[in-house]
């Protein structure tokens, strides 16, 4: 199953990210290639995951979306649940339960058929990529180098996503631009 | 539940704790100690039917099971184990891992000059896995054994099967490993005395050691004439040229499994 996933994969670190163009859970149409001149987060999330729950009930990613929002950034996050799993959320439910657990990033987006998952190659929550303004794919991997679930390892774990996001937006090139990420498995 | 009649009412038992879709207890193969003596015991982790929990290298998914231990003064752990694991995928990530009961040996020591009933503490924590999600798990167990009365359980069958079933390391094996870019190739050649343990040709692979070799492969070894041979695609983590290697041959056939390793500032 992983090869299929791997197979369709059209995200390379260095190269142009795939565009897409998704409705988010207002409504809200969002087009990747509108964005240029702008960094921009995709975020795989899924908040039935504890490896998701340590980052938002510890405050770190709702913390990490309104900081670099504040910075133009734009955020886009994605659930790629499928329907019939228990853990998926319609359009209004995943809206509701974001807003509870502080998400506030630019635009939410319910990919229940998986395409843009399998786009990215998203293979667990939470994963992060990052393109820069040109367009170009500089980073595939996990939020911080701590793979728990325990809230009180983000002050001691190394910030790889952090780092990264510091440094495109200085203009620098990011260091270990596709790791590991660790998490629960995006259910497709 | 099921824990409480392996546990039993003997000395050498700790409660079973359920948490996070699995149930976990602590064993003991005696219900005392001798001073100076060795203990045989084993964590016990069973994961709901349809959960399972992660080896060391948990593939691409994951996190490993962990335990720590709390000992009174002059105790030692002179051993852990874990059983080999089994491939599964969980949303179809290839993952390493367990289902079921699963046995992880712990071998003790009691100082000289011990005396008296003591209470042994393990703090265990897992991440249990289906389709549908995750969930983490954890315990705090604890054992307690007397003093001298260092007679059998009706767990230590049970212990000495774990014991038995757990890998034993570099068994007369050498291991090659040559960077060829995208893939490794891997050679094993038996170097040892008498004849080897586990048939590589029948021993399922599995990566020791994380982001060296991709977990979806499914390395095989083929016979050659001065040895065995596989080749598997690197890690997609992996930047460079590979630093190191130690695989886990399982051979189910024979009931045993052989860890061997390879690293690049040792290779001649």
């Amino acid at each position: 199953m992983n090869s299929i996933i791997t197979a369709i994969v059209l995200a390379i670190i260095g190269q142009p990210a795939p565009v897409f163009v998704a409705k988010d859970v207002k409504g809200a149409e969002v087009s990747l290639a509108d964005q240029k001149g702008k960094v921009v987060v995709l975020e795989w999330v899924n908040f039935g995951c504890p490896f998701v729950k340590k980052h938002y009930s510890g405050g770190n990613l709702p913390k990490l979306q309104e900081t670099y929002t504040g910075k133009d950034v734009v955020w886009i996050s994605i659930c790629s649940n499928k329907k019939d799993n228990p853990r998926y959320l319609d359009d209004a439910g995943l809206a509701e339960r974001a807003e509870k657990e502080g998400w506030k990033g630019t635009h939410l987006i319910n990919d229940a058929n998986g395409k843009l998952g399998r786009m990215y190659g998203a293979k667990v929550t939470p994963q992060l990529f990052i393109i820069d303004e040109k367009g170009v794919l500089v980073y595939d991997g996990a939020i911080d180098s701590k793979a728990t679930t325990k809230v009180a390892d983000i002050a001691t774990a190394d910030p790889l996503f952090k780092n990264a996001l510091d440094a495109v937006l200085a203009g620098e090139e990011v260091t270990g631009a596709k790791n590991k990420p660790y998490g629960c498995g995006v259910k497709y | 539940m099921f824990l409480i009649s392996w546990l039993g009412i003997q000395l050498a038992a700790g409660s079973d704790v359920r948490s996070g879709r699995a149930v976990a207890g602590w064993l003991s193969a005696a219900s005392g100690y001798v001073a100076g003596g060795v203990v045989k015991t084993a964590v016990v982790i069973e994961a709901d039917k349809g959960w399972h929990t992660y080896w060391s290298n948990p593939g691409e998914s994951g996190i490993p099971t962990e335990m720590t231990f709390d000992l009174p003064d002059g105790w030692k752990v002179v051993e852990t184990g874990a059983p080999p694991p089994m491939r599964f995928e969980a949303s179809g990530l290839a993952s390493f891992g367990y289902a079921g009961r699963t046995y992880f040996p712990v071998t003790l020591q009691a100082p000289q000059g011990a005396a008296g009933k003591v209470v042994l503490k393990a703090s265990l924590t897992w991440l249990a896995c289906d389709d549908g999600g995750c969930v983490p798990g954890d315990a705090e167990l604890s054992l307690e054994l007397a003093d001298g009365a260092a007679e059998a359980t009706e767990h230590r069958a049970e212990i000495e099967r774990a014991l038995e079933r757990l890998p034993v390391a570099d068994h007369g094996f050498g291991l090659e490993v040559v960077d060829r870019g995208s893939t490794l190739e891997i050679r094993l050649e038996w170097v040892g005395g008498g004849g080897p343990v586990v048939d590589p040709v029948d021993c399922e692979v599995f990566p020791v050691s994380a982001e060296r070799i991709r977990s979806a492969e499914v390395p095989r070894f083929r016979k050659v004439a001065d040895g065995w041979v596989a080749e598997v695609a690197k890690s997609d983590y992996l930047s460079g040229a590979v630093p190191d290697l130690r695989l886990l041959l399982v051979d189910r056939k024979r009931g045993k499994s052989v860890s061997v390793g390879w690293r690049a500032d040792r290779a001649e």
